[in-house]
């Protein structure tokens, strides 16, 4: 089942096409990376999806339907740019945020205790926003994205701000949540951590989706043209190599249009050459990042 | 509508803790009623001094002790209603000056020989203010009236109650009555105070859209809930809270005056004064609704509290209009301008609250008036709800004065 199925939405601002005919979906229970560089559509992307901005063409259709006030209630958003009171102390803006998604006064403060307690804030509930640090601020709008236990959360760079020890436990947090059956929509530049928690992702440039599936589809469709080679001695001159560089104490080889790894490999042995280790190189998300978005360009 | 309760709950509660907000609301008037309080008590034992010390004990009210001089002759005897030891009489005007000089006194009259042919009495006070001075010349009123009439009761009582007038105007009145001072100052005053909580409650409206702007909240918001919900809770919500200053200020001003005995001198204004404190009350509710809402729109359409602050002249201009124009408004309450100006919904609240205190408007005007300031501020909160939308509240554009009326008037 789709939590969120985007088709052929465009929306554009003047003369700027800041989504341009961009079709997805969003499995339940999956954790799905939305990618692209700065000014690629991500945001507004999302914003169509919250139903912020209405699409000028095509349909959305979140938790099985056009949004309505009952669904942006199912749903936590934790937005790129942080959105907190900042003369209010942190309690009180927590409640608020949560009786704005259908919880009582009570209920959301009853919520509240044991998330303070998790994420080390108890002692600041008093404190005003403002005198919070940024690491601070930050678990706080993470506490109010999920104080209301929502079925779809959206979160834009989740990680910024963060410290290391703060990053894992807001990765575990992510992977415990999509464990429970919450789907999670998460868009970042940060692409080791996609890697580490997205199933599929989008790649968006200039409003336009360049690449959409499973992370391992994507990573093996840009395979097959690197190779980490470590051997006994100095590497001799091999046919169809069209770049050599030393990659940790041994080389990263790039071949030719057409030439197999396979032909690498007999190549060395018939030259007697004892090879230590020889690796088809998987691309990191990082350079199909950049190599997908300068193609494009 | 629960979401539209928390919001309304969350403005007043968020500004009711605001410690500035509470200064201006509550500690400035309550310092003010403490300082006049102060003051009534230390003038109440002055004259009590006074009065005790000299031939006229038990003098009553708080009243200053006066002397007069009368030689026309026609005071036989100071009557039995006016308040014991106020007046005292003296020979000549010289020793109205000694009593004077000494303090025994606070002010004297001279009634002139030729009083009964020309009616002119002369009030000697050397703290005149025109507010305050007047305030208790009805004694000196009261003993030549039952003087004149030879000091019979049921005569003085007669005269007193000559008929019971009910007034009912047939055309527009053309010319207002002569302007005394006070009658200047209490219809200025009644504008101004309303003009404050106007502008306060309007104001908090703009302050509260432009810090969610400014502390990326908006977005947050708008994930939950529509921009007209969040337009709603803040204008109800803040509204309650300028009726709250209003009802506070109002009860201020009433403890100042009753202080000061002037809250009778209020009443000679308010002749019809359930019906003007409904008039206000009404025309605060949707007045705060029209401006409240173009502020609203300000803020909406302004990046930045800066920007913000800088074009409330493009909401304001007809309220500076009517103030800057009181002193021409008030005596001349019934002429064209005035009546225009006490119509038009958006100067409509302050000048035909100043024409009321003043008196003698036609009943139907008030009612006018409040008909086209409802409809007014129905098509103005409907247009800024409009106004109110995810593109402007997220967008950083600079603010512009074509811009902001061309979207006030739909064309956006």
């Amino acid at each position: 089942m789709n939590v969120a199925q985007i088709n052929n939405v465009t929306k554009t601002f003047g003369k700027t096409h800041a989504v341009n005919d961009l079709s997805f979906e969003v499995r339940k229970g999956e954790i799905f990376g939305l990618l692209g560089p700065n000014g690629a559509g991500k945001t507004t992307c999302i914003r169509l999806m919250l139903d912020i901005f209405k699409p000028d063409r095509g349909t959305i259709s979140i938790l099985g339907g056009a949004m309505s006030e009952e669904k942006k209630d199912r749903i936590g958003y934790l937005p790129e740019d942080r959105g907190l009171y900042q003369d209010i102390p942190l309690e009180r803006c927590l409640v608020y945020l949560g009786t704005l998604k259908g919880l009582s006064s009570s209920e959301a403060r009853k919520r509240v205790t044991p998330f303070l307690e998790k994420f080390d804030l108890s002692l600041h509930k008093k404190k005003k926003i403002k005198e919070l640090s940024k690491g601070m601020q930050q678990k706080a709008q993470i506490i109010a994205t999920l104080l209301h236990q929502p079925e779809l959360i959206i979160i834009d760079e989740p990680f910024s701000g963060l410290d290391p020890v703060n990053t894992q436990m807001v990765k575990d947090m992510i992977r415990n949540l999509r464990n429970q059956g919450t789907t999670i929509l998460m868009s970042t530049h940060q692409m080791r951590q996609v890697e580490e928690l997205c199933e599929r992702i989008l790649l968006i440039n200039e409003g336009r989706g360049v690449l959409y599936g499973k992370l391992e589809d994507i990573q093996r469709q840009h395979t097959g043209s690197d190779l980490y080679v470590r051997i006994d001695g100095s590497l001799p001159p091999l046919p169809c190599v069209l770049q050599i560089a030393s990659y940790n104490k041994g080389y990263k080889l790039t071949l030719g249009e057409g030439i197999s790894s396979q032909e690498i490999l007999r190549a060395l042995i018939e030259r007697n050459i004892r090879v230590e280790q020889f690796e088809i190189a998987v691309p990191s998300l990082d350079e199909i990042f950049i190599r997908t978005v300068k193609k494009v360009g | 509508m629960n979401k539209i309760y928390h919001i309304l709950r969350y403005e007043i509660i968020t500004t009711l803790s605001r410690k500035s907000f509470l200064f201006v609301v509550f500690g400035a008037p309550i310092l003010a009623v403490f300082i006049f309080f102060i003051i009534s008590q230390i003038n109440k034992g002055k004259s009590s001094t006074l009065g005790e010390s000299k031939e006229s004990p038990g003098k009553s009210d708080g009243l200053k002790v006066e002397g007069y001089v009368d030689y026309s002759g026609l005071i036989e005897e100071i009557p039995d209603d006016a308040p014991k030891g106020v007046l005292i009489s003296y020979p000549d005007e010289n020793s109205c000056k000694d009593n004077l000089s000494s303090g025994t006194i606070s002010a004297y009259y001279v009634i002139p020989e030729d009083y009964l042919e020309t009616g002119d009495l002369i009030y000697m006070n050397p703290h005149y203010s025109p507010s305050v001075s007047r305030g208790q010349s009805w004694v000196m009123t009261r003993t030549i009236s039952a003087n004149l009439l030879g000091n019979d009761p049921a005569s003085v009582e007669k005269f007193r109650h000559v008929m019971n007038l009910k007034e009912k105007p047939l055309a527009p009145i053309k010319k207002s009555r002569e302007p005394e001072a006070s009658s200047f100052a209490m219809p200025y005053a009644t504008a101004l105070i309303f003009v404050m909580i106007l502008m306060t409650s309007s104001s908090l409206l703009l302050h509260s859209v432009t810090e969610e702007k400014k502390n990326m909240v908006m977005e947050v918001l708008l994930s939950s809930v529509t921009p007209r919900q969040i337009l709603t809770g803040k204008i109800l919500g803040l509204g309650i809270v300028g009726l709250m200053q209003g009802a506070f200020w109002a009860g201020a001003g009433f403890s100042i005056l009753s202080l000061r005995g002037g809250a009778q001198q209020v009443s000679f204004g308010f002749t019809h004064s359930i019906f003007i404190l409904g008039w206000i009350i009404v025309s605060f509710i949707f007045g705060y609704f029209l401006y409240a809402s173009m502020m609203a729109g300000l803020g909406a359409m302004s990046p930045n509290m800066k920007e913000a602050s800088q074009a409330t002249f493009l909401v304001i201009w007809p309220i500076i209009l009517c103030l800057s124009l009181s002193g021409y408004l008030i005596p001349n309450a019934h002429g064209s301008v005035a009546v225009f100006l006490s119509l038009f919904p958006l100067t409509s609240p302050i000048v035909m609250l100043m024409r009321l205190v003043v008196g003698g408007v036609p009943w139907w005007q008030p009612v006018l008036a409040l008909f086209l300031l409802a409809f007014a501020a129905i098509l103005v909160v409907r247009s800024v709800a409009r106004m109110f939308q995810a593109s402007l509240l997220l967008s950083g554009q600079p603010m512009s004065a074509r811009r902001y009326y061309r979207a006030l008037l739909g064309r956006g």
